[in-house]
């Protein structure tokens, strides 16, 4: 057993208990993948899970804000985003953040014996004590007190003496806390013995519901005290996990969202689907009711504003360097940051490069004929050495090969060292570097940048990936060495990440079966397509269906009528959802709108494709729906790419 | 302290402990007997029901069906085609008794099922000149069977006249059908209807949480969703020890490594273990187990000790007897999907034991109401 604590497996971090560890490990960076306009609308944010939605929104609950503000430095990055944000000041929080959970008991309401109208209205009322115990919380911990101390002295006041609202907060038990605390143990307590009989319900159990949120109400047009003294903090109401809701559900509760009432800030999170008409939400204007935030999309490409298309990737490798940075010190005496640790390049003592750059340059030669056309990129090449010599000659012969393909050229004058670098990309690097290593069995997969790419931009993702290879690190501690890690470690261990992952979908994700079998298709696509001139480099790595197939495949009648189209759909929605494939949706191709569906970049090396997102082929839905079935755990066993280096 | 089941009467199966004689023993000092299961795709579903039929010639039966969902087209076709074949051979077998039948019907929420059926069950209707009711749970999920058991006993503590007096727990183990049998994906983590849990009231405190996962081949999944749900202060895992398999509490440390020692944080002196083939050996453990923590952490409560079980169904039991009489809640991510390895069901069957728990009526005495056994034999 490891006396050594892996700081990115350990999950008490992401857990709501522990403050301290819980601020001091967050990545204030993502704060930035808000917009700006969240405090007078209502905000929908979705993501795959593990993306980071709910730790984005914990980071605004009180207990998290207070603590930033009184045990952070004001220098300290997330200190600095929520004064810049206007969610603290020097005095307190100026939001009283309340995250409200549900994936609890709600949708279970709906298998009570009462009719859809009765189980909403229950729905409303159990949402709305919730809520009000989470604004009691909430209020009691801006002055430093701790439920349930002091339930008494929380008072709510309507403003300007609404009676409306005066007697909606005496219907939910208020003025005091102690009162709307109690009511909400009594409406608790009543719909989980309904819940949970064992025995037949007799109706008369069942309570009367809210016919509306009847919290929003009040919270927007009261005043909160505490022993006398006003909260200036305004509430911020954050529903997370609305894909636990029935559909019902959540479309009733979005449209009591969506109401304007600037004074309370409404955030709704939910897991993305990309089989299912989210955005429609009736009623609603995008952008002055509402507002989506995709977390995934902003991830990879940035907001196009404030959060820059790389800004991500610095986010993670913050949030790396701050879980590892105490252990790293307290094991190791390392103060490097966990990222720097990993080694970037290939060495020469470890691998004969001088015969392999030898044998790639003379099949370049080869290839390249009689012509001079090449010489200066070879006297380029030549100027190199090692392991980048041996990428400069692949990538020369990739350039050749996708030279001799253009017509007219065939006899063209010299090429200059400048051409390489137009008619090169990272992309083609990257190829020739994945045909090196595979044709030499040298590592391929390691540095800092493959890590956070290996992480799909997905926290938790990333987090378990960083895990591997701190384990890894601690072989090196528990020796006494420097965790630092070669090249070839690094290989290894993402390699063995991958196949893990790839092992675990069936055990794991709905419908894994079936989305292996979209897997290991989309990979025979990546190998159809693997040929010398790349030309899709870095190399395809998905495949995409046609918007109006989509369309039909999201039509139950349609699905209905071909039992393989509802294995189909379940499959795509589940490996969307489950972030085993990436969906972008309304890509424009030669004239037609797809969805494009890409491979989660940690399956990459398990099959031995490269990481950039590359290219994609279109087929047809005919096609996919022939992709279903026939995956068993026997013929999925032994899939993997055995050209990349095992070590 | 003595605990409702500390003296107990089991047959665990095997040559002079079958449970023929429990169930003929408590047939003989009642009406009707009722022999309650589901029939799916796992073989051992109808193993008991037959030697329960051949073994109750003299008695009045009634077989009373929990129709489980057909398996899905991801299960494979084995599951789809086992489960066909079962059902014809359930049919056949019952052609000369009476049938009552649960109907299966969709819930919104997995973890409502169970007692929406415990509800049909303990019906008056349902349980008709019933007085001995034994319950199989060899082909039944955890989430059916935990409340339709609970459901039962209380039924029966009540002491109403028409309902059953006796209660027996029927469970067919074998390691190896276990081992064919492998779970596709995994829900979400819920509490199990019918053993509510505090921590799912806002209005209450916050206390500690303590986990007791009894753990199970193939339970990563689940135990990983479920660590997610509860955000337990101390987890206390059990391992089955002693085994039949001496090295199965080792084999299971080494593939939840990972989770148990980096994620969970488990320190050894957590660990706790259980006879994997006593049920109330594990009752008794986590009666314990619950009693030591209250007490040690009275100063923080609410103390809430929660329970999951991924491992074999004779264990589930005792962790099942532990959450009734201590209130314990229950929690659950179960498998959505089962795919079946029909080579490795082959011979499988020489392995089946049939375990009969008697939990409620004679042996227990009139004083059971009161928490006084009075009479236990251990078979």
């Amino acid at each position: 057993m490891s006396e050594y604590l892996n700081p990115f497996f350990a999950r008490a971090a992401e857990h709501h208990r522990d403050t301290p560890q819980f601020v001091a490990t967050f990545g204030a960076g993502a704060i930035d993948m808000l917009p700006e306009q969240i405090w007078d609308r209502l905000v929908i944010l979705r993501s795959t899970p593990g993306a980071g939605k709910t730790s984005l929104m914990r980071t605004f609950t009180v207990d998290k804000l207070e603590w930033a503000r009184t045990r952070t430095k004001p220098s300290d990055g997330l200190h600095r985003q929520l004064l810049e944000r206007g969610v603290i000041d020097q005095y307190g929080p100026l939001k009283l953040g309340v995250l409200v959970d549900l994936d609890r008991d709600y949708k279970s309401l709906l298998d009570l014996p009462i009719d859809e109208a009765g189980a909403r209205r229950l729905f409303f009322r159990l949402l709305d004590v919730r809520i009000m115990v989470g604004i009691v919380r909430g209020a009691l911990a801006t002055l430093g007190r701790t439920f349930p101390d002091g339930l008494e002295y929380v008072q709510l006041q309507a403003e300007l003496g609404d009676s409306r609202v005066e007697a909606l907060i005496q219907r939910m038990g208020g003025p005091t806390g102690a009162g709307i605390v109690e009511y909400a143990r009594k409406t608790e307590r009543a719909v989980l013995e309904l819940l949970n009989t064992l025995v037949a319900i007799d109706s008369d159990m069942i309570p009367d519901g809210h016919s509306e949120l009847y919290s929003l109400a009040v919270l927007a047009d009261s005043r909160i005290s505490v022993d006398g003294k006003v909260v200036h903090a305004r509430p911020l109401l954050m529903f997370d996990d609305g894909q636990a809701l029935a559909r019902v559900q959540r479309d009733a509760l979005l449209l009591e969202l969506r109401r304007r009432r600037p004074s309370i800030a409404r955030w709704y999170a939910e897991r993305f689907e990309a089989l299912n008409e989210q955005e429609l939400i009736g009623g609603l204007d995008e952008g002055r009711d509402v507002l989506s935030v995709n977390l995934d999309e902003i991830a990879r490409n940035g907001d196009g504003r404030r959060f820059t298309k790389a800004q991500h990737e610095r986010v993670l490798a913050d949030i790396a360097s701050r879980r590892a940075a105490a252990p790293l010190s307290v094991y190791a005496g390392e103060t490097q940051p966990f990222l720097d640790l990993m080694e970037t390049d290939l060495s020469d003592e470890d691998f004969d490069f001088v015969s392999i750059v030898d044998s790639l340059r003379s099949r370049v030669l080869t290839l390249s004929g009689d012509t001079n056309r090449f010489d200066p990129w070879f006297h380029d090449a030549d100027r190199l050495s090692g392991y980048q010599a041996a990428v400069r000659w692949r990538e020369l012969e990739v350039l050749i090969h996708r030279d001799q393909n253009r017509q007219g050229e065939l006899f063209g004058e010299a090429l200059s060292g400048e051409d390489v670098q137009t008619r090169s990309s990272s992309s083609i690097r990257e190829a020739a570097a994945l045909a090196l290593s595979q044709e030499y069995r040298l590592p391929f997969y390691f540095g800092p940048a493959t890590v956070t790419r290996l992480g799909s931009h997905n926290a938790q993702q990333f987090l378990n990936v960083c895990g591997e290879l701190f384990g890894e690190m601690l072989v090196d501690v528990s020796l006494g060495r420097a965790p630092r890690l070669s090249a070839a470690r690094q290989h290894r261990v993402l390699r063995s990440a991958s196949t893990k992952v790839w092992e675990s979908i069936p055990r794991t994700v709905p419908h894994g079966r079936d989305i292996q079998s979209l897997v290991l298709r989309i990979v025979d696509i990546a190998v159809e397509n693997s040929k010398p001139r790349v030309p899709y480099p870095p190399g395809v790595t998905g495949t995409a269906l046609l918007m109006a197939e989509r369309d039909q495949l999201i039509d139950p009648e349609y699905r209905e009528k071909l039992p393989l189209a509802e294995r189909l759909y379940d499959a795509i929605a589940s490996a969307v959802a489950y972030n085993v494939l990436y969906a972008d949706l309304e890509r424009s191709t030669k004239g037609n709108r797809y969805m494009v569906l890409y491979l989660n970049r940690l399956l990459c090396p398990h099959f031995g494709l490269p990481l950039g997102l590359g290219g994609y082929k279109e087929r047809r839905l005919a096609v996919m729906l022939r992709w279903m079935g026939g995956t068993t755990a026997a013929n999925v066993r032994g899939r993997s790419d055995s050209g990349v280096l095992d070590l | 302290m003595r605990g409702r089941w500390s003296d107990y009467v089991i047959a665990f199966g095997g040559s002079g402990r079958e449970p023929e004689e429990l169930w003929t023993a408590a047939a003989a000092i009642s009406g009707a007997s009722m022999y309650v299961l589901g029939v799916g795709f796992d073989p051992r579903a109808l193993i008991g029901l037959r030697r329960f039929l051949d073994a109750m010639v003299d008695t009045r039966i009634v077989v009373g069906l929990i129709e489980l969902p057909p398996p899905t087209q991801t299960s494979g076709t084995i599951a789809t085609e086992l489960a066909a074949a079962q059902q014809a051979q359930f049919e056949s077998m019952v052609e000369d008794y009476e049938v009552r039948r649960i109907t299966h019907e969709a819930v919104q929420a997995r973890s409502n099922a169970g007692t929406r059926v415990a509800r049909v069950l303990t019906g008056r209707d349902f349980l008709e000149d019933v007085s001995h009711l034994v319950i199989d749970i060899s082909s039944l999920p955890a989430s059916l069977y935990f409340p339709v058991v609970a459901g039962a006993l209380s039924v029966i503590d009540r002491g109403e006249p028409g309902y059953p007096h006796e209660l027996q727990v029927v469970a067919c183990e074998n390691a190896a059908v276990d081992g064919a049998i492998r779970k596709l994906g995994v829900s979400d983590a819920a509490v199990i209807s019918g053993f509510p849990a505090s921590i799912a009231l806002d209005s209450e405190p916050n206390g500690s949480v303590i986990w007791a996962p009894v753990v199970g081949e193939q339970a990563g999944p689940a135990m990983e969703a479920i660590h997610a749900l509860l955000g337990p202060d101390d987890v206390c895992p059990v391992l089955p020890f002693p085994a039949v398999d001496p090295r199965r509490p080792d084999d299971l440390v080494l593939e939840h490594q990972l989770l148990l020692m980096d994620t969970f944080m488990v320190t050894p002196s957590n660990v706790i273990y259980a006879d994997e083939r006593n049920p109330f050996d594990l009752y008794r453990t986590l009666s314990e187990l619950q009693a030591n923590y209250r007490l040690a952490l009275k100063a923080l409560e609410p103390t809430e000790v929660v329970v999951s079980t991924h491992s074999s169904k004779l264990l589930s039991v005792g962790a099942l007897l532990a959450a009734i009489e201590h209130h314990l809640p229950l929690v659950a991510a179960p498998a959505i999907d089962y795919e079946v390895d029909r080579e490795k069901l082959e011979g499988s069957e020489v392995h089946n034991q049939l375990t009969c728990a008697w939990l409620a009526g004679m042996p227990y005495g009139a004083t059971v109401a009161a928490g006084i056994v009075a009479a236990a034999v251990n078979v």
